[in-house]
């Protein structure tokens, strides 16, 4: 065939479709059977021409093609043909030419599904993969015929051409294609193609087709589709949709006891997220509280789960990240085993003898609990509590910070008045006080010896008294100019003087507690119920110990910093906050829903680099406090640090946040990534009302236009600062600004009068009506001035600015 | 030539510039900016306030005259540039009128009119279809 002959084959094909289509038209708009019946046979021969021309007609038409209407257009009539074909073959099948037309077609589907399926392997690009996802919706249009019709009956279902076409080969094939081209190609992947890939992978009913087979012996290639859902699909749908992971088909199958194998239950319980087994735990019957492992393994005993299935499942629970308050629950529920031995001759092994089997989560419990001895967390509860401080294990001064923040624990009201007797009660029995805890208020004569101010310091700390700031900063300056070290008590009770101190300076009036631990992850951290900052002691010793001066205060850097963190939660609670902390809300919000995303991306987080900077201005200015020669000392190498960090992470370069999807990692930016979370779950809205600004309802963001628009009107103004509602309008608008390539007029225009309105104390209005004052004879005369004395160049009027940079 | 009294205005609104948001400021040239600290009165002690917003500050004539060419030159938009210039003619206009009106004698004013006041008005009857026409033509072309 040469080109011409192709051409008129073409030509052939697409009038014939067009043929069809007609037909079938005029053929729905008959009413009468008899009439659609004669109709029928008196245009038997068009149909001719259509099954003796399928092949090709597939072969050209069956698939949609990127960005070419007339195809696809083409394509659409195509199936729509087929499938009313397939709705009338009762009819064909009285004529012997015909007998087998059903058939045909369904083989000539099958065959060209196949081979192009076939060739995405070779050929694997986001559009093709496109298609192929696409055409999941005609295969059902077909499927769906053919079951109305009843054509999947009986006989008809072990026709070859019906087994092929329902074997699901070809979804198969596309979807093994797809999730190995997203796992490929994730980071380089859009948004938009990542959600593709996950609309069908996660709509596909043939992963159900899968589920019912998951216990049994599965193919490689299924067994590849399986994992491959699980790893990406399951994350991406804790990421896009968190409230829809438990319901989700391989989830529900775990919780339910439909999967026995250990491999896979690992995989799930691995991706799915703690929140989701909390929501799951919440729907059993008869749930109590205090006893998760023992309802966990109920559930799953009476759901027919053997030990070994259940210890797989905890084991990937405990693996993740888990608190540590969980942690000591767990071992508080059964008894705080030292080791295997004493909990196999323990009184709960009987209940628990499923923890040492398979993976042995046990002993992953065992060492995150004595992980716990650090005090790197001290909220942790009273039967816990209650139970360890009967361990020979713990020694006042070798367990000081677990016991001190015990002690601080005790003078709040996280514990009940029976959980704090209870406890009282075992620390006495157990000689386990504190030796400086006194009855009477300690008052500072000012003229004590070092040794005697030290006492009283750690009496005054060790019976619930704040210190005075100046008597810190008196320690601190002696420990800095003499060499004279306190010891580690009485630097703490330093240190919590002086972040109730910084924290009342800016206004804080929650009662945060002051915890000391180790660690070896972080300095420091802030959390804002219960209030409370931690401090690793490795900087007091770093404190006392080290010879350089800045290596000395890093710990007051890390105070400032965690001050800082306070004074967020602060501001960010009340609502009144620029565009800076607009995106700390944005970042909160996700931390929520994902307990990956602050670890994945430390430094680049908004709250962090704040605290950052901010802690090094602190340190700064603390030094400052405590004797102007010391700032003197390190403020140049403070200030190299402080350049670095405020160059390095900015609004305008870090909202895009990793996320991490199986092995693999997709940047996204965190506007989009709270949209989505607010698409799953519109009452973040209301939980933070702030995020109204930059968002509808459905989590869609508002366009430039709608942000202009309710900003005229002052559609969001709650009992907000001005000045902070319209830097977040103006950080909105820049960042969408930055990323459309064109504005017109109009849009220039309004985007003029929304910056000429920004707060300051020459306000544009303000300039206007002083020149609308003025006579123009005054101005002409002034220009003249100006121009006579320095043949100053003819004043022009700036261009318009249109490259307008998102500002930190 | 410029005036000791120019050069106190660029001291003042060498403070102004400084009291504008970041917008406002890149919208002003660097040259002019630069000439205004030039040639600004370095002696000059401005009772400007950068704390206190500009309506409620006691400017010198020339300084909002000053101002004034900024704002025309640089802050406004094209739309509002017109429209000032626009207000800004009238202004002129009103004031060369008001000049008029107080310096020269409008001998045209003391001048009776010619109309006659006895003349006959012709009443035209309009009829149906004229009407009809007319209704038709509001309501096509309105």
């Amino acid at each position: 065939m040469d080109e011409n002959d192709i051409a008129e084959v073409i030509k052939f094909i697409d009038e014939l479709i067009d043929v069809l289509d007609a037909f079938f038209k005029e053929y729905e708009s008959l009413s009468d059977p008899a009439l659609k019946l004669s109709f029928l046979e008196s245009n038997l021969a068009i149909f001719g021409y259509f099954k003796d021309s399928l092949f090709l007609i597939l072969l050209n038409y069956q698939f949609k093609e990127p960005d070419n209407p007339t195809q696809n257009t083409k394509s659409d009539t195509l199936r729509s043909v087929i499938s009313k074909i397939l709705a009338i073959n009762d009819f064909f099948e009285h004529y012997d030419s015909f007998k087998y037309f059903k058939s045909d077609i369904l083989d000539c589907l099958s065959k060209n599904e196949g081979d192009f399926a076939h060739k995405l392997q070779f050929d694997k690009s986001m559009p093709k993969i496109k298609i192929a996802l696409q055409y999941f919706q005609d295969r059902d249009t077909y499927k769906r015929t053919l079951q109305e019709n009843n054509y999947f009956e009986g006989q008809d279902l072990n026709s070859p051409s019906a087994k092929s076409y329902i074997s699901n080969g070809y979804e198969r094939c596309v979807l093994g294609h797809s999730l190995k081209f997203l796992r490929d190609n994730l980071n380089d992947m859009s948004l938009a193609d990542i959600e593709e890939i996950f609309k069908y992978a996660n709509n596909s009913p043939f992963f159900d087709d899968l589920l019912s087979k998951i216990n049994g012996k599965l193919s490689d290639d299924d067994e590849l589709l399986v994992t491959q859902y699980i790893e990406f699909i399951l994350k991406l749908k804790s990421l896009f949709m968190p409230s829809k992971i438990k319901d989700d088909k391989f989830v529900q199958a775990m919780w339910n006891g439909k999967i026995t194998n250990n491999k896979f239950l690992s995989l799930i319980a691995k991706n799915t997220p703690l929140r989701a087994f909390d929501s799951l735990m919440e729907g059993i019957p008869n749930n109590s509280d205090d006893n998760t492992l023992e309802n966990l393994a109920t559930h799953f005993k009476e759901h027919g789960l053997s030990y070994t299935n259940i210890s797989y499942i905890v084991y990937e629970i405990l693996s993740g990240n888990i608190s540590y308050e969980c942690i000591a629950e767990l071992l508080a529920e059964i008894d705080l085993p030292l080791d295997f031995q004493e909990f196999t001759n323990g009184k709960h092994f009987k209940t628990f003898a499923w923890l040492i089997t398979g993976p042995n989560p046990l002993s992953l419990l065992l060492k995150k609990g004595n992980n716990i001895k650090y005090a790197e967390k001290p909220f942790l509860p009273a039967t816990y509590y209650v139970k360890i401080l009967d361990r020979l294990f713990l020694e006042p001064n070798k367990d000081e910070h677990f016991l001190g923040n015990l002690y601080t624990l005790l003078r709040t009201d996280y514990f009940s008045e029976e959980e704090k007797q209870a406890i009282q009660e075992r620390l006495d029995a157990n000689n386990l006080n504190s030796p400086y805890k006194v009855d009477c208020q300690i008052v500072f004569e000012g003229n004590e010896s070092y040794e005697d101010l030290c006492l009283k310091i750690k009496q005054a700390y060790s019976s619930g008294q704040t210190i005075p700031l100046s008597i810190a900063q008196n320690i601190f300056n002696s420990t800095l100019s003499v060499t004279i070290s306190p010891d580690s008590l009485t630097l703490q009770a330093c240190v919590q003087s002086t972040i109730c101190n910084i924290l009342a300076s800016m206004g804080i009036t929650d009662e945060y507690q002051v915890f000391f631990g180790k660690s070896n992850n972080e300095n420091g951290y802030q959390i804002s119920s219960p209030p409370h900052i931690w401090i690793n002691s490795h900087l007091l010793a770093q404190f006392i110990n080290e010879s350089s001066l800045e290596s000395k205060t890093k710990l007051f850097e890390t105070i400032s910093h965690e001050c800082n963190h306070a004074w967020q939660d602060y501001i960010t609670a009340n609502g009144d906050i620029d565009f800076l902390g607009y995106n700390w809300t944005l970042e909160n919000t996700i931390r929520q829903y994902d307990s990956n995303f602050y670890p994945n991306n430390y430094k680049k987080i908004f709250i962090e680099s704040d605290s950052r900077k901010k802690g090094i201005l602190g340190h700064l200015h603390f030094l400052h406090g405590l004797n102007p020669s010391f700032a003197a000392t390190i403020r140049q190498s403070l200030e190299e640090k402080y350049f670095v960090e405020a160059t390095t992470y900015s609004l305008s370069q870090d909202s895009k946040k990793e996320f991490a999807i199986g092995d693999t990692t997709i940047t996204i930016d965190v506007s989009d990534y709270v949209g989505y979370l607010i698409k799953d779950n519109p009452s973040i809205l209301t939980e933070t009302p702030i995020l109204n600004i930059g968002y509808h309802q459905d989590g869609s963001q508002k366009s430039i236009d709608v942000l202009l628009d309710e900003f005229e009107k002052g559609t969001y103004t709650q009992d907000s600062n001005p000045s902070n509602i319209y830097s977040i309008y103006d950080g909105l608008i820049s960042k969408e600004l930055a990323n459309s390539p064109t504005i017109d007029d109009t849009l220039q225009e309004k985007i003029h009068h929304f910056k000429s309105q920004a707060p300051c104390s020459a306000s544009m209005k303000a300039v206007q009506n002083i020149a609308e004052s003025v006579s123009p004879e005054y101005i002409a005369n002034l220009f003249d001035r100006m121009q006579s004395f320095t043949l100053f160049p003819k004043i022009q009027s700036k261009e318009v600015d249109t490259s307008v940079v998102v500002r930190g | 030539v410029l005036s000791l009294e120019d050069r106190q205005s660029f001291s003042d609104i060498s403070i102004i510039i400084k009291m504008m948001s970041p917008y406002m400021q890149s919208r002003i040239s660097d040259k002019f900016i630069q000439f205004i600290e030039e040639n600004k009165d370095k002696s000059y002690q401005s009772l400007i306030d950068n704390t206190l917003p500009l309506e409620s500050q006691e400017l010198s004539p020339n300084t909002k005259t000053v101002l004034a060419l900024i704002y025309r030159d640089y802050l406004c938009s094209e739309d509002e540039r017109q429209n000032f210039i626009l207000k800004q003619f009238e202004k002129q206009k009103r004031i060369e009128e008001e000049k008029k009106a107080k310096y020269e004698i409008n001998f045209k004013n003391n001048q009776n009119t010619n109309q006659d006041l006895t003349s006959i008005i012709e009443y035209k009857k309009i009829n149906i279809f004229t009407k009809l026409l007319n209704a038709l033509k509001k309501f096509f072309l309105s």
